[in-house]
């Protein structure tokens, strides 16, 4: 099954902010047992959090935009879906936080659905650790390692004099009747190569096309291209050698505290980035193309849990929120902050700085300083970048994680377990994943 | 090659802990309470060259040693402006106490700041005075004088912590309480003058003013008034924390363990380490101490933790080349972004029998230098000592020194053709108490003395 994002955006009715705030919180405070909602309940549903986008975020500067609700959710299957489960498992809470916001509709169901898959903006581009893995999947492969690893405990001496095909025959027997694992959808093997076919018809359709080896139309279209491309260059750097970089000194704003609050404190944390586009037609489009290519790759090549070098993203996503002005990332991930900004620029600074060198705080205060769009610069200033993303960060109201005691590389490995009990090859390298 | 423009100008303790020459030594956490009078002493310290540099080598005619170190709430009582106070990185800012950090360091539960013996609430401390000497009675002749000139100073003395008495193995490596040798691994520091030829890690790592990991980028100093950068250059971040070590209750849980699981303490204890007594690193099959030492390994040999455990120690503190990346060049680099140079020495008597606790307490003073806390120390602290999700695991902390995990915590020790693992017990070490100091050039003393 299809994992799908959800991302539904509306604007805060100025005078109900307050209120909407006040209603929120306390759920966030308390996800597990708080008195209004079980996230637990929807078994589609792997993470989903809410939170406030400040008019002014980032530039603290006040052009009297409304404050948006953003509603995040990472779902299996179909949105519409979860969205009619939600209406009726809790209509009161969706009923609560939508009438905080312009244009709801009233309490009628289907008018709300309609209202909010009307506002939901899905994303520009969207990461999933482990696509195909359904929340209840990842969950009950979780069991059986834990029910495998209770078995060997109580029983390591016996075991450990045995063959490895003996080892793996009696945990196989200690389990009794387990299902078999989905196969993967198709992408997760067939993609990379999908995508190496792509570049390389693209490249010989280019090259060869611009030596007239396609006929004349190809050709002219591949003079096209390259003469785009050059020009594209020479608008980029351009652009580039006129943005200025953000100068002030790290912050600590309230803000900051307020993230502080609640990031570190368990195993997973999420991450909210809101940032404004640098204006112009230019830095928008240029934003668009990479962000279809971050999707692509997504797709067809990230899809074993490790999006270009980074292992630790279960969820992540790019919004270009209404109105064009402002970029929105999110991302569910496991470790620290600090941990998870070094791996982007230990391991993904060209990606990154793709996406986020069209972008700054406001006026004159730029994404570190780049070039050639990624090639040079931007993330691998490390302190710079890791101060221009703190203070593009926004707090969460709710923050719901299915599977909060689980890393991207537990969820791998659990998956291995289970397929490993239905085949007696490389049973060494299954024995390790115990 | 980077090369340190003013030995003279750093403080002595960044290229050596003095272990050689200097046999004593007692920290002074201090207390500023009438910075008025701080300020002539310390200006004082200064221009009669009693804080040790660089350029001055010990001998042994050396009879002391002495560096200074200030932590945020220091600087505050110093008067520093607000601007100057705002210049120094955020955790140091909030300080190693404060709520977030401490969640983050995993000082919770016994470890809280709120049961410290020092560093927290009515026990800030401003100050670190750091006093080395060559012998007892040259020790006890300096702490003499030195306290009644605290006194004069303004300063209050809120602990004084004393090192224990040197204790060696056959190798000439020094020992730790829970008996392994210690400190074979700092990094060797480029442009550091005890480093021959290109040192491995970037000299700004360590000191601020040079080069980084970042493809030698600077990483931000402390300013002060018109002095600007040139207050923070050839100072550094340092990271002092007491860490008891409850050797009684490590050994016998090894010996009872070891005999459930039919083998030896010796051989679980150097499992939880991942070094064996002597320093040598765990190898596959490997079921006695080698005692040959040697540091150049970098684990690529034991890729699924067969021999040293993917969650041990050594593996955590430094996971080298394996692990952080794909190729072993970024695995390495990535890790080299994240080093701490230690200056610690152990405190407290060390045990005669390591399973017969004598109730005293003992430890770890640990000390580490670092050019930005929230990279360096911290990081190591909760993302590889910490983290139960280290290299792939589920539910283990460092199960040595880690405090992610409160009770009943777990150990897996990878082994063919099953994992061997040590469940349910406690935590042997306990943070006592701790905080983040700048460790200012002797010029940037002097600036204080005279502001």
């Amino acid at each position: 099954m299809q994992q799908n994002p959800m991302t539904v955006i509306t604007e805060i009715l100025p005078d109900q902010l307050q209120k909407l705030e006040a209603y929120l919180a306390p759920i966030g405070t308390d996800i597990k047992n708080n008195p209004v909602i079980k996230f637990s309940n929807y078994q589609q549903l792997h993470y989903c959090t809410f939170f406030v986008i400040p008019g002014k975020h980032p530039s603290e500067v006040d052009t009297g935009e409304p404050a948006l609700l953003a509603f995040e959710a990472n779902i299996d299957g179909d949105v519409k879906q979860f969205i009619n489960d939600l209406l009726a498992g809790n209509p009161d809470f969706v009923n609560s936080v939508y009438s905080c916001c312009k244009d709801y509709p009233g309490n009628n169901a289907s008018q709300l659905t309609d209202y909010l898959l009307k506002n939901d903006f899905g994303a520009n581009a969207f990461y999933v650790a482990h696509p195909g893995q359904t929340r209840n999947t990842i969950v009950e492969q979780q069991q059986i390692r834990q029910r495998i690893q209770d078995y060997i405990d109580a029983n390591r001496p016996a075991l450990a004099a045995k063959q490895a095909t003996e080892i793996h025959a009696d945990i196989v027997k200690h389990l009794g009747t387990i299902n078999k694992p989905a196969p993967q959808p198709f992408l997760n093997s067939m993609g990379q190569m999908i995508f190496n076919g792509l570049l390389a018809v693209l490249g010989i359709l280019l090259v060869g096309g611009f030596f007239g080896m396609f006929g004349p139309l190809v050709e002219f279209l591949a003079v096209l291209v390259l003469i785009a491309g050059v020009a594209f260059a020479v608008v980029l750097r351009w652009n580039e050698m006129r943005d200025k970089q953000d100068d002030k000194p790290w912050v600590v704003s309230e803000q900051m505290e307020a993230i502080q609050r609640v990031e570190d404190r368990q195993l997973q944390n999420h991450l909210t980035s809101v940032i404004e586009i640098k204006p112009g037609w230019f830095r928008l489009t240029t934003l668009r193309v990479v962000l279809a290519g971050i999707n692509l790759v997504a797709k067809l090549v990230a899809t074993k849990g490790d999006l270009s070098g980074i292992v630790t993203i279960h969820f992540a996503r790019w919004v270009i929120l209404p109105g064009n002005k402002r970029l929105l990332f999110m991302s569910n991930y496991d470790g620290s902050w600090e941990n998870y900004l070094g791996e982007f620029i230990d391991h993904a600074s060209v990606g990154l700085t793709a996406v986020w060198s069209n972008t700054q705080l406001g006026k004159d205060r730029g994404f570190p300083d780049t070039q050639w769009l990624a090639l040079r610069g931007g993330s691998r200033d490390e302190q710079r970048f890791k101060n221009f993303a703190r203070n593009s960060q926004l707090a969460e109201l709710v923050w719901y994680s299915a599977y909060i005691d689980l890393s991207v590389k537990n969820v791998a490995n659990n998956r291995a377990i289970h397929e490993g009990l239905f085949s007696t090859t490389n049973l060494a390298a299954w024995l390790r994943c115990l | 090659m980077t090369t340190i423009d003013k030995l003279e100008d750093v403080q002595g303790i960044v290229f050596s802990g003095y272990n050689k020459h200097m046999a004593n030594c007692s920290y002074y956490l201090l207390k500023i309470d009438d910075a008025g009078k701080t300020k002539p002493w310390l200006k004082n310290l200064v221009e009669q060259k009693q804080i040790s540099h660089g350029a001055d080598k010990p001998t042994d005619e050396t009879e002391n040693r002495i560096n200074l170190a200030i932590s945020y709430s220091g600087f505050e009582q110093l008067n520093l402006d607000k601007d100057s106070l705002y210049s120094f990185e955020l955790s140091f800012r909030e300080g190693m106490h404060s709520e977030h950090r401490s969640a983050l360091l995993g000082d919770r539960g016994i470890n809280d700041p709120s049961v410290w013996d020092w560093g927290s609430g009515a026990k800030r401390v401003d100050m670190l005075f750091i006093l080395f000497s060559k012998n007892d009675a040259i020790h006890n002749a300096s702490r003499k004088y030195h306290e009644k000139a605290f006194k004069g100073a303004g300063l209050n003395v809120v602990q004084r912590l004393d090192a224990s008495e040197k204790k060696q193995d056959a190798n000439g490596f020094t020992l730790e309480h829970f008996g392994f040798a210690d400190g074979i691994s700092d990094p060797i520091v480029d442009g550091f003058p005890t480093t021959s030829g290109t040192g491995e890690i970037a000299t700004g790592e360590f000191l601020l003013g040079y080069p980084n990991q970042y493809d030698g980028k600077l990483t931000k100093m402390p300013q002060l008034g018109a002095a600007g950068e040139a207050f923070g250059k050839n100072g550094t971040y340092l990271v002092l924390r007491q860490l008891k070590q409850d050797v009684g209750a490590f050994w016998q849980f090894m010996e009872e363990e070891a005999a459930r699981q039919g083998i030896t303490a010796d051989y679980l204890a150097a499992k939880f380490v991942g070094r064996w007594k002597s320093g040598a690193v765990v190898e596959p099959n490997q079921d006695t101490d080698p005692n040959k030492v040697d540091n150049s390994f970098n684990f690529t040999k034991d890729p699924h933790g067969t021999g040293c455990p993917l969650g041990s120690h050594i593996r955590r503190a430094n996971p080298r080349a394996v692990g952080l990346g794909a190729t072993e060049a970024e695995a390495l680099k990535v890790a080299n972004r994240h080093r701490i140079l230690r200056r610690g020495r152990s405190y407290g008597n060390f045990l005669e029998n390591p399973t017969k606790d004598d109730g005293k307490e003992r430890g770890l003073l640990f000390i580490c230098l670092n050019a930005n806390i929230e990279r360096q120390f911290e990081f190591v602290q909760h993302t590889w000592i910490n983290s139960v999700k280290f290299a792939g695991l589920y539910d283990e902390d460092d199960p040595l020194i880690g405090s992610g995990v409160a009770e009943n915590r777990n150990f897996t020790i990878q082994d063919e053709p099953l994992r061997r693992r040590v469940c349910g017990f406690q935590q042997f070490v306990t943070t006592r108490g701790g905080s983040y100091f700048f460790l200012p050039s002797l010029s940037a003393l002097g600036l204080l003395g005279n502001s």
